[in-house]
């Protein structure tokens, strides 16, 4: 009796070595890759706007499907925080920046704000949701940089 | 037979958990990793957007004569990099926020100028006396905050006689005040000169990242200080005004503590100045000094880039364009 236990018990650690723990190290990998690969995006894209100070339409379709070709889909947000200078009544000034939604040319000083959030879960995310019940977090990120 | 069985089921069983602990590792790892390279990146975005504030808002006070000497304000470079760090992570641009993060994450901000340095200590900037419960300590009483402190030279030392230096090395000032033309005294060249100026400022950071934590228990006298800040690498990275900020302990989105560190420099260039004409009837763009000899009315228009010329509706001039 116990024989047949601890056969299907070998069957089962034979499967969770064999399969799952290959299948779910190489997810992790590619979802690895992919954060990193859209961390390059981002920057690249802030790089450019920060020196050019304008997002053409191209250019922006071009940035969305870099993004979205990875393997988690992620949503993008791009925004525009323009810079406002308006007199504190104490003689001095105070800088503040508003929200803007033109996003299709900036001014000196303006902040470009991207935002990156994974919709969806990843494929390792959902190995593990199944065969643990190990929830992790949506995988998500903001970087900023200055228009010069 | 069993028995061996049994034996196999155990080393299974142990590289099971030793699978689990490993994934465990690796997403630690990758967090951390991740959050990093992040932080690298916010702190870096921030600093330069703040140099290139500073640039722009004050008389920075350039001659033509002496492309290094740039004048700069250590407040705002400071309040403008908390403004973009904020963005970069999100977070409301309070005076609040702002606070916390001077207070927690920022042990040493460093502004080298032309011919002196900024530091940014966290000291008492008021003192809040309590008529009611005075206390017996005066620091306790007195509000906080990271706080720029005078401009100081760059003091180099030369056979018992002090010289402030400069990064143009054109000209030095003795302890006197006396103007001492060409290079200070022992130093053979102008990268001798700047691995002083690089050392004082290192000096001046570790000892300043040292009074930051000497609150802290678990503080071991040690931080990373990186490769370009010292000068035994051969690399010497501040040749121009420059901001260089250090940030530790940021726990914003990760549960272990991380630190980051950043230089961002300024260097005026020459910049080639683009002009933009007509050729056989065609809007041609090409840089000024290599420009074919044309009459004072084809030059329609003068960029500062060639981004700027092709957005104007100017093609580029293959024959002159070098």
């Amino acid at each position: 009796m116990s024989d047949i236990l601890s056969k299907i018990l070998g069957i089962i650690l034979a499967f969770i070595l064999l399969a799952f723990a290959p299948l779910t190290i190489n997810m992790m990998t590619n979802d690895l890759t992919s954060k990193r690969e859209s961390i390059n995006e981002v920057t690249n894209f802030i790089n450019v706007v920060t020196d050019t100070g304008r997002i053409s339409d191209d250019q922006l379709k071009d940035f969305y499907t870099g993004c979205a070709v990875h393997s988690i889909p992620f949503d993008v947000k791009v925004k525009r925080y323009q810079k406002v200078i308006n007199p504190d009544n104490m003689g001095g000034t105070s800088v503040s920046y508003i929200l803007n939604d033109n996003i299709k040319k900036f001014d000196k000083g303006d902040i470009i704000q991207v935002n990156i959030k994974a919709i969806d879960s990843s494929g390792s995310q959902r190995v593990l949701w199944q065969f643990f019940r190990l929830s992790q977090t949506n995988f998500e990120f903001t970087l900023a940089g200055k228009v010069r | 037979m069993k028995r061996a069985f049994g034996v196999v089921c155990i080393i299974c069983v142990i590289y099971l958990a030793a699978l689990m602990i490993g994934f465990y590792k690796y997403e630690l790892n990758e967090q951390n990793e991740i959050e990093q390279l992040l932080l690298s990146y916010a702190i870096d975005y921030s600093a330069d957007g703040a140099m290139s504030e500073a640039l722009s808002l004050t008389d920075v006070g350039v001659d033509y004569s002496d492309n290094n000497s740039i004048r700069i304000d250590p407040n705002t470079i400071l309040d403008s990099f908390l403004d973009i760090f904020c963005i970069n992570y999100d977070i409301g641009r309070s005076i609040e926020a702002k606070k916390y993060i001077t207070q927690n994450f920022i042990p040493a901000v460093c502004v080298a100028g032309f011919d002196g340095y900024f530091i940014a200590k966290y000291q008492p900037t008021q003192n809040d006396v309590d008529v009611y419960y005075p206390s017996e300590n005066e620091l306790e009483n007195s509000r906080w905050d990271l706080a720029f402190g005078p401009k100081m030279p760059y003091t180099y030392k030369y056979n018992g006689s002090y010289y402030a230096l400069n990064m143009g090395m054109k000209f030095a000032y003795d302890s006197g005040g006396a103007k001492y033309e060409g290079l200070a005294p022992g130093l053979h060249n102008k990268q001798a000169g700047l691995i002083e100026i690089n050392k004082t400022l290192t000096k001046e950071i570790a000892n300043n990242i040292n009074y930051a934590n000497s609150t802290n228990t678990n503080w071991k006298n040690a931080f990373f200080l990186p490769l370009q800040l010292s000068s035994h690498s051969g690399l010497n990275s501040i040749q121009g005004p420059s901001l260089i900020i250090l940030v530790q302990n940021v726990d914003l989105r990760t549960n272990k503590p991380i630190s980051g560190f950043s230089i961002s420099g300024t260097e005026v260039e020459n910049a080639r100045t683009i002009i933009g004409y007509v050729r056989n009837g065609i809007k041609y763009y090409c840089y000024a000094d290599s420009a074919p000899n044309l009459a004072q009315d084809d030059i329609l228009d003068f960029f500062t880039s060639i981004e700027d010329a092709a957005q104007a509706g100017y093609y580029c001039d293959l024959e002159y364009l070098k």
